[in-house]
C-alpha cells in the first residue's frame, strides 16, 4: 500500500504510532542528532543524516537482571536508515536466540526514511542502500509532499488509518552515494590472510588507541560481558549484561594466558571478525557502510582506506 | 522462551583438595553430557566460569569437577564447604567426536589439568571395552603432585594397553620419569590407519605432540584437541572466545588439528 501525504498528515502519522508504541526517533539532544522516545513528531524525526548512535543501542540495552523474565515491548524506530535497517536484519540472525533481544524486537515496527551520504558513509558496498526490511519507508518529494510506503501487514494496518491519497504506483528514488568504493570480492580474502600484511596491520596498530569508539557506534558490534552487581541494600545479586569492546585489553584473556597481548592483534580480530567471520556464520559481512566509526575513531583511521589499502596490496602480492 | 542464562543452584556433596589450590567437588545435579563438554559455574556476585565436568557421563546421578584456585570466582568457589551451593548451566560446546572413535587405537595425551575433559571419555571406554582398539594415555604434568586423579592410576594401568606418566620437575627420590609428554610419546609404535589421537593440556605443548604424531604419520584431521578460551556465554553471543574464525563454544571446545592450527597464531 502507498499513500501520499502532507507534513501535517505525517506528523498525525507519527501520533498514530506513539499510541501503540514507543517511538524511537532522531532527536536533537545537546548539539547532537541522537535516537530518543519520542512523542510527538518534529524536524528532526525524518532527520536526512545519521543518528550519533545506531539501533542496536536500543535493541540490545545493558540488561539489569539476566536471569529474569525479558517483559516483551513494542517499540517503533521511526526515521531510521536504510543502512540501519539492514543492520537489524542482520543483528536478527545472530541474536535470534536471545530472550532480551526478541522481547524488544518481535513487536517492533520500523519506519526507514531516505537519507543524504555523507563523506563517510560508503552503504551502495554492501547492497545496504536496497529499499527493504522495514515495515514502512517515507520518501520526501520535491514538492514537500510526502509518499509512504508500506510492506508489512503491521505497516498497512498503521497506514490505512491516516489521511491521504491513496497511490496506485509510486517508485522509490535511488539513495543517494558518494564516490567511496571498496572492492569485495577478494577482501575476505586479504583479511584472512593476516601474516602477508604484518606490516601493514602494525602500522595501523600504531595510530589505533585502543579506545572502542568504533565499536560503541557500530550497528553490527555487539560483544558483551557480564558482571555480577549487589543490591547495596538488599543484599540481592544479579548477572547483568554490558557492552564490552573487543579492543579492550584482557579482553579475551584467561587465567594463566592472553590469546590477544597486543594491539594489533585486537585490532586484527575486529577486522577479522567484520570481513571473515562474520560472511562465515551469518552470511554477511558485519559491516553495513555506515561510516560512524570513521566519525568516531579519535586517531582519524579510515575502514574505507584502510580495506583499500588491504586490497591493493593482495592485488600486487597475488598477480 | 527459555532464558539461556538463567542458572541452576545445586548443592555440593563432597569436596575433596587433589593438592594445594586445586578442589574436586561433587554436585548434586543430573547432567546430560557428552564427554569433552563444558559447563558454566558461577556464585552470585563472583560472576561466571567455564569447566568441564569430569565425572561419568552414563552414571550422571551426580556431576564432578575440578576447580583451580585462579582467580576470585574460583578462589571463592575453593572456600565453600559440603552443604554449600554454587550455580551451574550448561553443557555447551560439542564433546570429543565419539563417532570417529569407534574401533580405532586411541593416543590420548593429558598436561596436566588437561586431563579433566578427557576423564569422561575414560570412564566410557573403560565401560565399552569393545568399542575400542588399543588405548594409549600419556599423561604429563609439572612435578608428582601436580597429577590429579592419582586414585585412578591403578585401573587406567589395569585397563589400558599403555599407561604412563611423566613430570617435569621431582626430587631426587622419585621413581617416575622425569622429562616432557613428547618422551613418552616418541618411542610408541602406532598405527598410522587406525589411530586417533586426542589431547588436552597447555597449548604450547600441542604442536610438539602433533609434531611427534605426524612423524608417526598420522594425518592431522585425526589429531583432536581441545581448546581453552574465554567461554563467557556459551551460546556464540559474547564473541569473548573466539580462536580465529571460529568460536570456541560453539564449533569447539574439541578441534581437528587441520581444522584449528591456521587458526590458533591469528
Amino acid at each position: 500500500m502507498v499513500k501520499r501525504l502532507s507534513l501535517d498528515n505525517i506528523s498525525k502519522f507519527y501520533a498514530l504510532v506513539a499510541a501503540e508504541y514507543t517511538v524511537y526517533s532522531p532527536s536533537q539532544k545537546g548539539g547532537l542528532v541522537s535516537l530518543e522516545p519520542k512523542k510527538y513528531f518534529d524536524r528532526y524525526s525524518l532527520f536526512k543524516f545519521q543518528t550519533i548512535m545506531p539501533p542496536k543501542k536500543v535493541l540490545l540495552e545493558n540488561v539489569y537482571d539476566l536471569e529474569s523474565n525479558p517483559k516483551e515491548q513494542k517499540l517503533a524506530f521511526f526515521g531510521i536508515h536504510l543502512c540501519d535497517v539492514k543492520a537489524i536484519a542482520t543483528m536478527d540472525r545472530i541474536f535470534a536466540k536471545d530472550p532480551f533481544y526478541r522481547a524488544k524486537r518481535d513487536d517492533s515496527l520500523i519506519v526507514a526514511t531516505g537519507c543524504q551520504p555523507t563523506e563517510s558513509c560508503f552503504c551502495h558496498v554492501f547492497g545496504a542502500n536496497k529499499h527493504q526490511g522495514f515495515d514502512l519507508f517515507i520518501q520526501e518529494e520535491h514538492d514537500g509532499m510526502f509518499t509512504v510506503f508500506a510492506k508489512s501487514a503491521k505497516g498497512v494496518e498503521l497506514l490505512q488509518k491516516s489521511k491521504g491519497k491513496i497511490l496506485m504506483s509510486a517508485s522509490y528514488q535511488p539513495i543517494g552515494q558518494n564516490q567511496n568504493e571498496i572492492d569485495l570480492s577478494e577482501l575476505t580474502d586479504a583479511v584472512e590472510n593476516r601474516r602477508l600484511f604484518e606490516q601493514h596491520w602494525q602500522g595501523i596498530a600504531n595510530n589505533c588507541f585502543g579506545c572502542g569508539a568504533c565499536t560503541a557506534v557500530c550497528p553490527l558490534c555487539f560483544c558483551f560481558d557480564t558482571i555480577d552487581r549487589t543490591d547495596p541494600e538488599g543484599g540481592n545479586c544479579h548477572r547483568s549484561r554490558t557492552d564490552d569492546a573487543c579492543f579492550f585489553a584482557n579482553f579475551s584473556k584467561i587465567s594463566n594466558h592472553d590469546f590477544r597481548p597486543e594491539n594489533v592483534d585486537r585490532l586484527y580480530n575486529w577486522y577479522h571478525h567484520k570481513f571473515v567471520r562474520g560472511p562465515k556464520e551469518n552470511g554477511d559481512f558485519l559491516c553495513v557502510g555506515c561510516g560512524r566509526c570513521i566519525t568516531a575513531c579519535p586517531a582519524n583511521l579510515n575502514i574505507i582506506r584502510i580495506l583499500s589499502a588491504i586490497d591493493n596490496v593482495f592485488d600486487r602480492a597475488t598477480n | 522462551m527459555l532464558n539461556p542464562y538463567r542458572t541452576i543452584p545445586v548443592t555440593i556433596l563432597d569436596k575433596k583438595t587433589l593438592f594445594e589450590g586445586e578442589v574436586w567437588l561433587k554436585l548434586d545435579y543430573r547432567l546430560d553430557f557428552k564427554p569433552g563438554q563444558f559447563i558454566e559455574i558461577s556464585l552470585p556476585g563472583f560472576g561466571e566460569s567455564p569447566v568441564a565436568p569430569c565425572s561419568d557421563p552414563i552414571d550422571n546421578k551426580f556431576v564432578e569437577i575440578v576447580v583451580r584456585d585462579v582467580g576470585s570466582l574460583t578462589r571463592a568457589i575453593n572456600s565453600l564447604a559440603v552443604g554449600d551451593k554454587i550455580h551451574l548451566r550448561g553443557p555447551y560446546g560439542n564433546g570429543w567426536p565419539l563417532k570417529k572413535l569407534l574401533h580405532h587405537d586411541l593416543i590420548i595425551l593429558a598436561g596436566g589439568t588437561g586431563i579433566i575433559p578427557l576423564r569422561p571419555l575414560l570412564f566410557n571406554i573403560i565401560n565399552n571395552p569393545k568399542k575400542y582398539g588399543k588405548i594409549y594415555l600419556l599423561l604429563g604434568a609439572k612435578d608428582p603432585q601436580s597429577h590429579i586423579f592419582r586414585d585412578n592410576f591403578a585401573v587406567w594401568k589395569k585397563k589400558f594397553f599403555h599407561f604412563k606418566t611423566i613430570v617435569d620437575q621431582a626430587p631426587n627420590n622419585y621413581l617416575g620419569l622425569k622429562g616432557v609428554i613428547t618422551d613418552l610419546l616418541k618411542p610408541l609404535k602406532l598405527n598410522p590407519k587406525k589411530t586417533v589421537a586426542l589431547m588436552c593440556g597447555p597449548e604450547v605443548m600441542c604442536p610438539f605432540c602433533v609434531e611427534s604424531l605426524e612423524q608417526k604419520s598420522i594425518p592431522s584431521d585425526r589429531i583432536f584437541i581441545s581448546l581453552e578460551r574465554r567461554m563467557k556465554c556459551g551460546l556464540g553471543l559474547c564473541q569473548h572466545c573466539n580462536c580465529g574464525k571460529y568460536l570456541v563454544c560453539q564449533d569447539g571446545p574439541i578441534f581437528d588439528w587441520e581444522t584449528i592450527k591456521d587458526e590458533l597464531r591469528r
